[in-house]
């Protein structure tokens, strides 16, 4: 896990970017806005663990229906994310953030599954275990460039991972039969479609009919558009390799996500942020457009 | 030792490929996942929603705080905690053991409702199951299925 300046590494065997200090400023005071905005504070509408998941096994997590955490939590962990931020103690300034996304995170899934908190939760542990465990003693504190592209690349793996692990698990559970179930897509699109009409009583779009039918009717071209968007999850490593290849991949992602918003109404607007964030980079989009390729911290 | 620290050396993309397999093997843990959504599909689908005595549908997000793909998440695992019990798929249940797992969701629901935000008039809620099929080239749905009541 060193990161310090080495020779350039295969494009297989990826390791940290040349991250400038200001990036990842930017990078880290947008992921404390995302996951902080991400946790369901509002925590009275779960009172049971019916379906227990992770912790749940073990703990109950009930307690917070009857004392959702207020301004005072909600407050500490906003001076730990500035802490974090500023890169001032990060590990201390993510473990409350840390604890809550898990707790709550645990309890609202407990009712019933949902996939908006994973990726996130996931990133911000990760986060927290590379600022916890830093080489040297000093790091703990005032962490290094060295150690916060370390926490930038693995915040990057843990979005990946996700990704793939989508696309692997789509092949899998499908009997590598995906691509070709693609015209059942038409019933799931119904059934996203009046799910989010039973939520909010709008009314469902007036091309719903004629998509899903479309997609009976043209099941090569359903293929297509659905098979791009698995090769886009099973390629998702490629945001590793370098700017480049983490610019486009993170805007093929959020294109992925904006389509299926319009199509499916489903909304993950946290995965978006977070390929935003990770992959496009807004400040390091210089970078991305230079000529000469840009080092690979090793 | 050696040709382990060989084959993760030379492992592509190693760190990212580890987590892939734990992520898969781990599934469903929170805040583990391995994101399973939409990877298999049938001909059918089913929405669960709550709707007034009449069989209106209610805003669920604004009076249950709690939407319909929850609701549907949470039926199935109940339904499947029947099912289960006896080796059987959720598919192969019974109407009864459909109005059962209905009926606990129906009431987790009631816990959380918002009296207040109810239509006027409203005396009872109703959780529906509505199917979405594809049938010989052709969508539909059937009429759909009441698995509980409950009288406010």
């Amino acid at each position: 896990m060193n990161a310090s300046i080495a020779a350039p590494r295969p494009w297989w065997q990826p390791g940290p970017f040349d991250y400038s200090k200001l990036e990842m400023l930017v990078m880290r005071a947008l992921f404390a806005s995302l996951l902080f905005s991400s946790i369901k504070w509002e925590t009275a509408p779960y009172k049971t663990q019916r379906n227990p998941t992770g912790l749940a096994h073990f703990f109950d997590f009930t307690w917070l229906s009857q004392h959702p955490p207020g301004l005072f939590w909600q407050g500490l962990t906003i001076v730990g994310l500035l802490a974090y931020v500023f890169g001032r103690a990060p590990a201390l300034g993510l473990a409350p953030v840390c604890t809550f996304a898990v707790m709550i995170g645990t309890l609202v899934c407990s009712k019933a599954m949902h996939h908006s908190w994973q990726a996130i939760t996931l990133i911000a542990l990760a986060q927290f275990i590379v600022y916890a465990w830093p080489k040297k003693k000093s790091d703990w504190l005032n962490p290094s460039i060295e150690v916060h592209r370390l926490a930038t690349y693995w915040s990057t793996v843990v979005f990946a991972a996700a990704y793939v692990v989508c696309g692997v698990v789509k092949l899998v559970n499908s009997d590598f039969l995906w691509i070709h179930k693609v015209p059942y897509l038409s019933v799931q699109l119904l059934k996203s479609n009046w799910s989010s009409y039973y939520d909010t009583l709008q009314p469902v779009a007036d091309w719903l009919p004629k998509v899903t039918q479309a997609i009976v009717d043209y099941p090569n071209l359903a293929r297509l558009v659905f098979g791009a968007g698995l090769l886009i999850e099973l390629l998702g490593f490629v945001v590793l390799i370098n700017r480049k290849w983490a610019f486009w991949g993170g805007l093929s992602i959020i294109a992925l996500h904006l389509s299926i918003s319009k199509v499916m109404d489903l909304h993950f607007e946290v995965h978006m942020g977070l390929a935003f964030i990770f992959c496009v980079n807004i400040m390091g989009l210089k970078k991305v457009f230079q000529k000469t390729e840009p080092a690979v911290v090793g | 030792m050696k040709a382990l620290r060989t084959f993760w050396e030379k492992l592509p993309f190693r760190h990212m490929t580890v987590l892939v397999v734990a992520l898969f093997v781990i599934k469903e843990q929170f805040p583990f996942s391995n994101f399973p959504m939409y990877s298999n599909f049938d001909t059918e689908a089913d929405v669960i929603y709550i709707a007034d005595q009449h069989g209106n549908a209610l805003a669920m997000d604004e009076v249950f705080r709690s939407g319909s793909s929850t609701a549907k998440k949470a039926y199935k695992k109940e339904l499947g905690k029947i099912t289960n019990a006896q080796k059987r798929d959720t598919k192969q249940a019974s109407p009864t053991e459909r109005a059962q797992a209905g009926a606990i969701v129906l009431g987790d629901w009631y816990a959380n409702m918002k009296r207040e935000r109810l239509p006027k008039g409203t005396t009872a809620v109703r959780l529906y199951r509505r199917t979405f099929e594809l049938k010989d080239g052709k969508l539909g749905d059937d009429t759909p299925e009441l698995l509980a009541e409950k009288s406010l």
